[in-house]
């Protein structure tokens, strides 16, 4: 089944597909981001591999969130042209359990280092 | 009347898919900015060009950007949109890379 077949769909709804895939873009790009200045400014935390650990698999996730948005786009796509149900994505569980994993460390840590 | 609503519709959606794009390009941008300070701050010859490389893929995301809104905002584009998603991809991706290269290297 390929991305060539089906119908065309309607045209709001492959723009919406499309914006879609540029938000999940964003927040990669945001993800990315976080990890860098987190690398760079973040110096006061002791043991200094936490830190590392911490922005290199922020990156890490950003790589995943960028390539899970792209195959999600294109599984929508093809969804739609052969009117199907959508399928359902690993980005959302993924995402929510990142952040609120990132969270709970952050907050461990400020209770941790007063 | 029908037609009308759908008008309206597809200017309304054409308008915030252009915007997203734009709004893409400036993550990139920032991105590319935050490797090159990096790879400069540590002296390191290759994040200093993995930096100068995204800033310029970051220059083409602008173009991108701007030449898929203005296809968007005219009428009804081609739906070859296909490369232009891979080629976003390739560059968060490409980022994400060369940003876990900070990892070997001396930290400030």
């Amino acid at each position: 089944m390929s991305y060539e077949e089906g119908t065309d769909p309607d045209y709001r709804f492959s723009l919406a597909n499309e914006r879609t895939f540029l938000a999940w873009i964003r927040t990669a790009l945001a993800v990315l981001a976080g990890g860098m200045l987190l690398h760079q400014f973040v110096t006061s935390i002791e043991p200094r591999w936490i830190t590392v650990a911490a922005s290199g698999g922020l990156a890490v996730l950003a790589s995943v969130l960028s390539w899970g948005a792209y195959h999600r786009w294109r599984t929508n796509e093809i969804a739609m042209r052969f009117h199907r149900s959508l399928p359902r994505s690993f980005l959302m569980p993924l995402l929510s359990t990142a952040v609120a994993g990132l969270a709970g460390a952050a907050g461990a840590s400020l209770l941790w280092l007063k | 009347m029908a037609e009308v609503s759908v008008a309206c519709d597809v200017g309304l959606q054409a308008e915030r898919t252009a915007l997203a794009w734009r709004r893409t390009a400036l993550g990139v941008t920032v991105n590319a900015i935050l490797l090159l300070r990096l790879g400069l701050q540590h002296s390191s010859s290759l994040v200093t060009f993995a930096g100068i490389f995204l800033c310029a893929a970051s220059g083409l995301m602008v173009h991108l950007a701007s030449s898929r809104s203005e296809m968007i905002l005219s009428g009804r584009p081609a739906p070859a949109v296909r490369t232009q998603l891979l080629a976003t991809m390739c560059a968060v991706v490409g980022c994400a890379s060369a940003a876990c290269s900070m990892l070997t290297l001396p930290l400030s």
